[in-house]
């Protein structure tokens, strides 16, 4: 079932046309989003969580269209967004920070204290969960802020590079948390860690010059690639290839 | 809407912190407009102008600072209805400075008393957050100051509509047209903000406030 629903999408800043014509249909499982700096990822995740308004285009989340004010305050109670950099709230502890969130997202009161402990507890914050926020460690505050996109169960996650800070150990949980979460979620991750599409993503969208040059699974992008791409891995020679194909088709 | 949200939510607006801050300003506006109505080589009350002025303009400043949460662009993906949570932030914050200064200032309350006072945080609270909307919380009080400082010591003795208008925080409290000119100022930032919200920083966002959602 398709929860994520764009068409026509156009985003400009100013003169710059930062998305074009971008259309993509996203179901249950977890996708990556990937591209070069400045491909229009990060915009395309502001869109999707609703704090960025799109020139033109439609855009659906779980069959609520996103300019619509009703349809909107439905869809954002299923949805969990982790912003590239976010601010975090120094006097809260990471179980106030996570409370908090869960709030905002007007989830049953009855439900919150047991969703804010699982979340944590799902990010591996738990021995820290009465620590302040300010107190913490980047990795640990990327994971807290990862545990505040969950905690509603979000049938919409969007994680705006969710690994940025995290050890490898870290990751590989990270990953294994992702694919539990993508059972019954749509999960998209934008990161520029290929390999972590790789190890954890169903499909695998790439975005470049604001244009979506390629949706396919993760074997099909490492098919795309030859010994003669640039990388070190078959996912990154694929990577390359389909950028440099698009880069020629656009000349 | 439930006691817990709203504890949560003033904690991470940094409520207590603007309280105590707004209540040694109280303070302070008491001592001083005592101090300067009672120096026999001054005007008397008509004297307390600097504090008429600067007592709710920095009240107003401090709750700048509270106008937006550590993080808008995630709290702007949320469903809570932040238009009416801002506009009543800034409401309760309008009564509290008020309530608290206009105490100071029941000693002849028409001459740059409780008067004076109430007017002035009307306007420039209005001013900070009509700010807040443009520039963002982090910026909110320049505007303010900057007016505040150029009004001060351009005090116009003239009370005619028009410059009551732009002169409206130093004129003396029965002049209508200042009363009306900040009530304007009041109810457009209070729309502003409660529509728009902080204006989200750079290090959020690449793109123009114009485009941001709530």
């Amino acid at each position: 079932m398709t929860t994520i629903s764009v068409a026509d999408l156009r985003v400009s800043y100013g003169k710059r046309v930062v998305l074009d014509d971008l259309a993509i249909e996203l179901g249950v499982g977890v996708h990556g989003l990937l591209g070069p700096n400045g491909a229009g990822k990060t915009t395309l995740m502001r869109v999707l969580a609703t704090v960025l308004r799109p020139d033109r285009g439609e855009v659906r989340l779980l069959g609520h269209r996103t300019d619509d004010r009703v349809g909107v305050r439905q869809a954002r109670r299923r949805l969990g967004y982790l912003p590239q950099a976010f601010g975090f709230y120094p006097r809260f502890t990471v179980r106030e920070f996570v409370e908090y969130f869960a709030w905002l997202r007007e989830m049953p009161a009855a439900r919150i204290p047991l969703a804010v402990d699982r979340a944590i507890e799902r990010v591996g914050l738990l021995d820290r969960a009465d620590d302040r926020m300010k107190h913490l460690s980047g990795g640990m505050l990327r994971r807290a802020g990862i545990a505040q996109a969950i905690v509603n169960d979000p049938r919409v996650l969007l994680l705006d590079e969710p690994t940025a800070g995290l050890d490898p150990e870290q990751r590989v949980e990270f990953r294994t948390l992702l694919r539990e979460l993508g059972l019954d979620a749509v999960v998209l991750v934008s990161t520029h860690l290929v390999e972590d599409v790789a190890a954890a993503c169903a499909r695998v969208s790439l975005v470049d010059d604001g244009r979506l040059v390629f949706a396919g699974r993760p074997e099909e992008l490492i098919a795309a690639g030859g010994d003669g791409d640039s990388g070190d891995s078959p996912i990154e020679r694929g990577y390359t290839a389909v950028l440099r194909g698009a880069r020629q088709v656009s000349r | 809407m439930t006691g817990r949200l709203l504890r949560l939510h003033l904690r991470a607006r940094g409520a207590s912190a603007f309280v105590a801050g707004v209540s040694v300003i109280t303070l302070l506006a008491w001592a001083g407009g005592t101090w300067l109505a009672g120096r026999s080589f001054l005007d008397g009350p008509a004297a307390r102008l600097p504090v008429a002025l600067l007592a709710p303009l920095l009240a107003a400043v401090l709750l700048g600072s509270t106008l937006a949460g550590a993080d808008e662009e995630l709290e702007r993906g949320t469903p809570l209805r932040w238009p009416a949570w801002r506009a009543g932030q800034v409401l309760l914050a309008v009564l509290a400075v008020a309530g608290a200064l206009v105490l100071t200032g029941l000693r002849v309350p028409e001459t740059f008393g409780a008067h004076a006072l109430a007017r002035n945080t009307l306007g420039w609270i209005g001013l900070v957050a009509g700010a807040t909307a443009l520039l963002g919380a982090r910026l909110a009080w320049l505007p303010a100051f900057g007016y505040g400082c150029a009004v001060y010591f351009a005090r116009p003795r003239d009370t005619g509509v028009f410059v009551a208008l732009w002169s409206w925080p130093v004129q003396p409290s029965a002049v209508a047209a200042s009363w009306w000119a900040a009530s304007g100022v009041f109810v457009l930032g209070l729309v502003g903000y409660a529509y728009r919200g902080s204006a989200v920083g750079r290090r959020f966002r690449p793109s123009q406030s114009r485009s941001e959602v709530d």
